[in-house]
């Protein structure tokens, strides 16, 4: 009986030091599962942050192109708009006309002055050039001489003013001044559009 | 000493080596065992090594989430476009006016 139980000791330090080998495997396997799992995770969130910081900054540029489009689109409604304004001779325009006339005499530093302008608005101005002539030397505190000159009209709407001799000139066309409005208006076309006062 | 007959030592002789020989075969029982549950455990470690199907659902239920995510912020960026596009289309005219007004002013 004693050697029977010895037999089975035999056995039975196998069967457990199998079971042991087993349940080891199973813990090494579950191991090498979690930091598998771990890694792939670790790194599939890193490409994660990748792309939907990307997809982020897509939709950003998206955002901001569109903004883009509907201030190009005010700007081009507005320069649609002022063109028929100018065709039309709309008296807003003409007497715009006479506004930037001013603006442009008081910048420049000469005293004899000739101004360009399209033949209509030309054909406009004339009349009205002596007056435009005294607000000029009134604003400027010193008399100046101002005068058309019609050999080379614009083809534009506006007008360019520049001391006899070209020596300083003012491009106050609707052109130019779209341009200038593009730059210094940008912020407030955006807010105007975007924001707005309507609700 | 007890005094023993030759057959009684012949038996006992006998019953040493039967039991010698089941102590030979249970340790190879044993080996044979443990050899078994060596390559089992092998076999587990290997399988779990090499089982990307577990990888592979939770790569897909990542990529899933992934998307999901995606395709909320493409929802997002959608509609704020949307709102962007009414919004401006409502103040097109405030800002088309504010451009004319500049263009046509004396400006500082």
């Amino acid at each position: 009986m004693i050697q029977d139980a010895e037999i089975q000791e035999i056995i039975d330090d196998a069967k457990s030091q199998a079971k042991r080998l087993i349940d080891e495997a199973h813990i090494k396997a579950d191991e090498t599962r979690k930091k598998e799992t771990e890694k792939i995770l670790i790194d599939r969130r890193e490409t994660e942050k990748r792309q939907i910081e990307s997809a982020r900054f897509e939709g950003k540029k998206k955002i901001a192109n569109i903004k883009f489009k509907l201030i190009e689109m005010a700007l081009a409604e507005a320069s649609k708009r002022l063109t028929t304004l100018a065709e039309k001779q709309d008296p807003t325009y003409n007497e715009s006309l006479r506004k930037l006339i001013i603006e442009a005499g008081k910048a420049v530093t000469g005293q004899e002055l000739e101004l360009v302008a399209n033949k209509k608005d030309s054909t406009f101005l004339k009349p009205k050039l002596k007056g435009i002539e005294k607000e000029i030397s009134a604003a400027k505190g010193s008399p100046v001489s101002l005068r058309i000159n019609e050999e080379r009209p614009l083809s534009t709407a506006g007008i360019i003013l520049r001391t006899v001799g070209g020596k300083e000139i003012f491009n106050n066309t609707i052109e130019a001044r779209m341009t200038r409005a593009r730059q210094e208006l940008l912020v407030k076309i955006s807010q105007t559009l975007f924001e707005g006062t309507k609700r | 000493m007890m005094n023993m007959s030759v057959e009684d030592i012949g038996k006992l002789v006998k019953q040493e080596k039967d039991h010698e020989a089941k102590v030979r075969k249970a340790k190879e029982e044993a080996g044979r065992i443990i050899q078994e549950a060596e390559m089992k455990a092998k076999q587990i470690i290997r399988e779990e090594a090499e089982n990307d199907n577990t990888y592979d659902s939770l790569l897909k239920s990542e990529a899933m989430r992934l998307d999901g995510e995606k395709e909320k912020l493409n929802e997002e960026r959608d509609r704020e476009m949307e709102r962007l596009r009414k919004k401006a289309q409502s103040n097109m005219d405030e800002a088309v006016a504010l451009v004319v007004n500049y263009v046509l002013s004396e400006q500082e």
